[in-house]
């Protein structure tokens, strides 16, 4: 009877189990009591939950604040260091505002070639390549797609592997895959690409090209187009 | 969505969600600073949006939905931003109402416990760790007594069967005892 209740409440019995609850109910008073107390602990444990889940967070936040004042004492010492590294960062560094924008818009693109299905056991060079790059291995994606240069899906393989090249942060060799890529033909990926151009240039710095790429993807109109116009009205 | 990172965030301890805080804080307050939110509203908007992913985790929406962790979460704190500053009447509001994902539950405003369950909070609080922690997996996060046996290292599934029992029995009685 016990497991009987608990899978009603749960919301996990049978419909014949519901029946059989629901006329239980009906009969036995202390039945109906039952349930309905484990129905309201049930509401219960999941405001007890909500507030143990944002415990944790402000916790966290605690914890975070005190390890960083706990840091200022080293960090007033290191401040002529700072001023010195801060100087030469800002002569050859891309500024932070840029570098944020960056970081809150970019994401690697999403697999579009090759669906990976979970549990395969043989998978072709291209299906492995896509495994890896799902599962952020990417060295070990790129690998798989440097052994695949000639396939029906090479052209768009580079705008993989100029993904992969943003991962490892290998930003230049990335912008210039990309452009590679938008050049040949009729790359399928163009607004992707645009897109991804478009940040690698906001983060070096390069405002104007990156306002002509973002400009072109509105005037496309088929990916990221309100995001561009965002990122237009902020630069 | 990334299954590692549905996974994480169902959890309520600190092991598993600080990776997630971590990685995500900085971004999502710069980026809700550009609507004049200060540092501290923005973290709190982090903190509801972190909670609103917990809960979709929880109750298997998030299995369904195709965008990442991070364009949902942000999503979450971009509709989120947007009743703060609509409330607040600050401008900026139209600016936020872009690119949300098309599969995005965007939260409601849940309605609050009643009057009893009010008094059965009030009693739950007094049972010990181990009891609400049992419960809350139990009948909140859905869990099956095989799961916890596994999850907290009891000894048998008839263990957990009477632990969870022992608990129900405790909060029954304090409520008679009142």
């Amino acid at each position: 009877m016990d497991k009987l209740i608990d899978k009603y409440v749960k919301g996990i019995a049978t419909l014949d189990e519901v029946e059989q609850v629901e006329q239980l109910m009906q009969d036995d008073p202390d039945m109906a009591k039952e349930v309905s107390f484990r129905q309201n602990l049930k509401s219960v444990a999941s405001k007890a939950d909500e507030e143990q889940f944002l415990s944790v967070l402000k916790g966290i936040e605690k914890n975070d604040k005190v390890s960083h004042s706990r840091g200022y004492l080293y960090w007033i010492a290191s401040v002529a260091a700072i001023l010195i590294i801060g100087f030469i960062a800002f002569n050859f560094w891309p500024n932070k505002t840029s570098n944020d924008l960056f970081a809150t818009h970019y994401e690697p693109y999403r697999n579009v070639v090759k669906p990976v299905t979970r549990g395969e056991t043989e998978m072709d060079s291209l299906s492995q390549a896509f495994y890896d790059y799902e599962n952020k291995n990417y060295d070990k994606a790129l690998s798989y797609l440097n052994a695949l240069k000639e396939r029906p899906e090479s052209q768009v393989l580079e705008f993989y592997r100029a993904m992969i090249y943003i991962e490892q942060e290998e930003f230049d060799k990335a912008y210039q895959t990309l452009k590679l890529y938008t050049s040949q033909g009729e790359a399928k990926l163009k607004a992707q690409s645009l897109w991804y151009m478009a940040l690698l240039n906001i983060r070096k710095g390069n405002i104007e090209e990156a306002k002509n790429q973002l400009q072109q993807l509105i005037d496309l109109g088929t990916f990221k187009a309100s995001s561009a116009r965002a990122i237009l009205q902020e630069l | 969505m990334e299954p590692e990172l549905i996974s994480a965030i169902k959890q309520t301890d600190e092991r598993s969600i600080k990776p997630i805080y971590d990685k995500y804080l900085d971004t999502f307050v710069n980026f809700l600073k550009k609507y004049n939110l200060a540092s501290h509203q923005a973290t709190e908007i982090f903190h509801d949006s972190l909670l609103v992913m917990h809960k979709q985790a929880l109750s298997g929406k998030l299995d369904l939905v195709n965008s990442s962790f991070k364009t949902y979460l942000f999503a979450i704190g971009k509709f989120k931003a947007f009743n703060h500053l609509k409330n607040h009447k600050k401008d900026k509001v139209l600016e936020l109402k872009v690119d949300l994902p098309e599969d995005i539950d965007l939260p409601k405003i849940e309605e609050d416990i009643n009057i009893y369950q009010e008094q059965l909070y009030k009693h739950f609080k007094k049972l010990g760790n181990s009891c609400q922690k049992m419960l809350i997996n139990f009948y909140y996060k859905q869990l099956s007594i095989k799961d916890i046996k596994v999850m907290e290292n009891y000894e048998s599934e008839n263990t957990v069967r009477s632990q969870k029992s022992r608990c129900l029995k405790q909060l029954k009685k304090m409520i008679k005892d009142v």
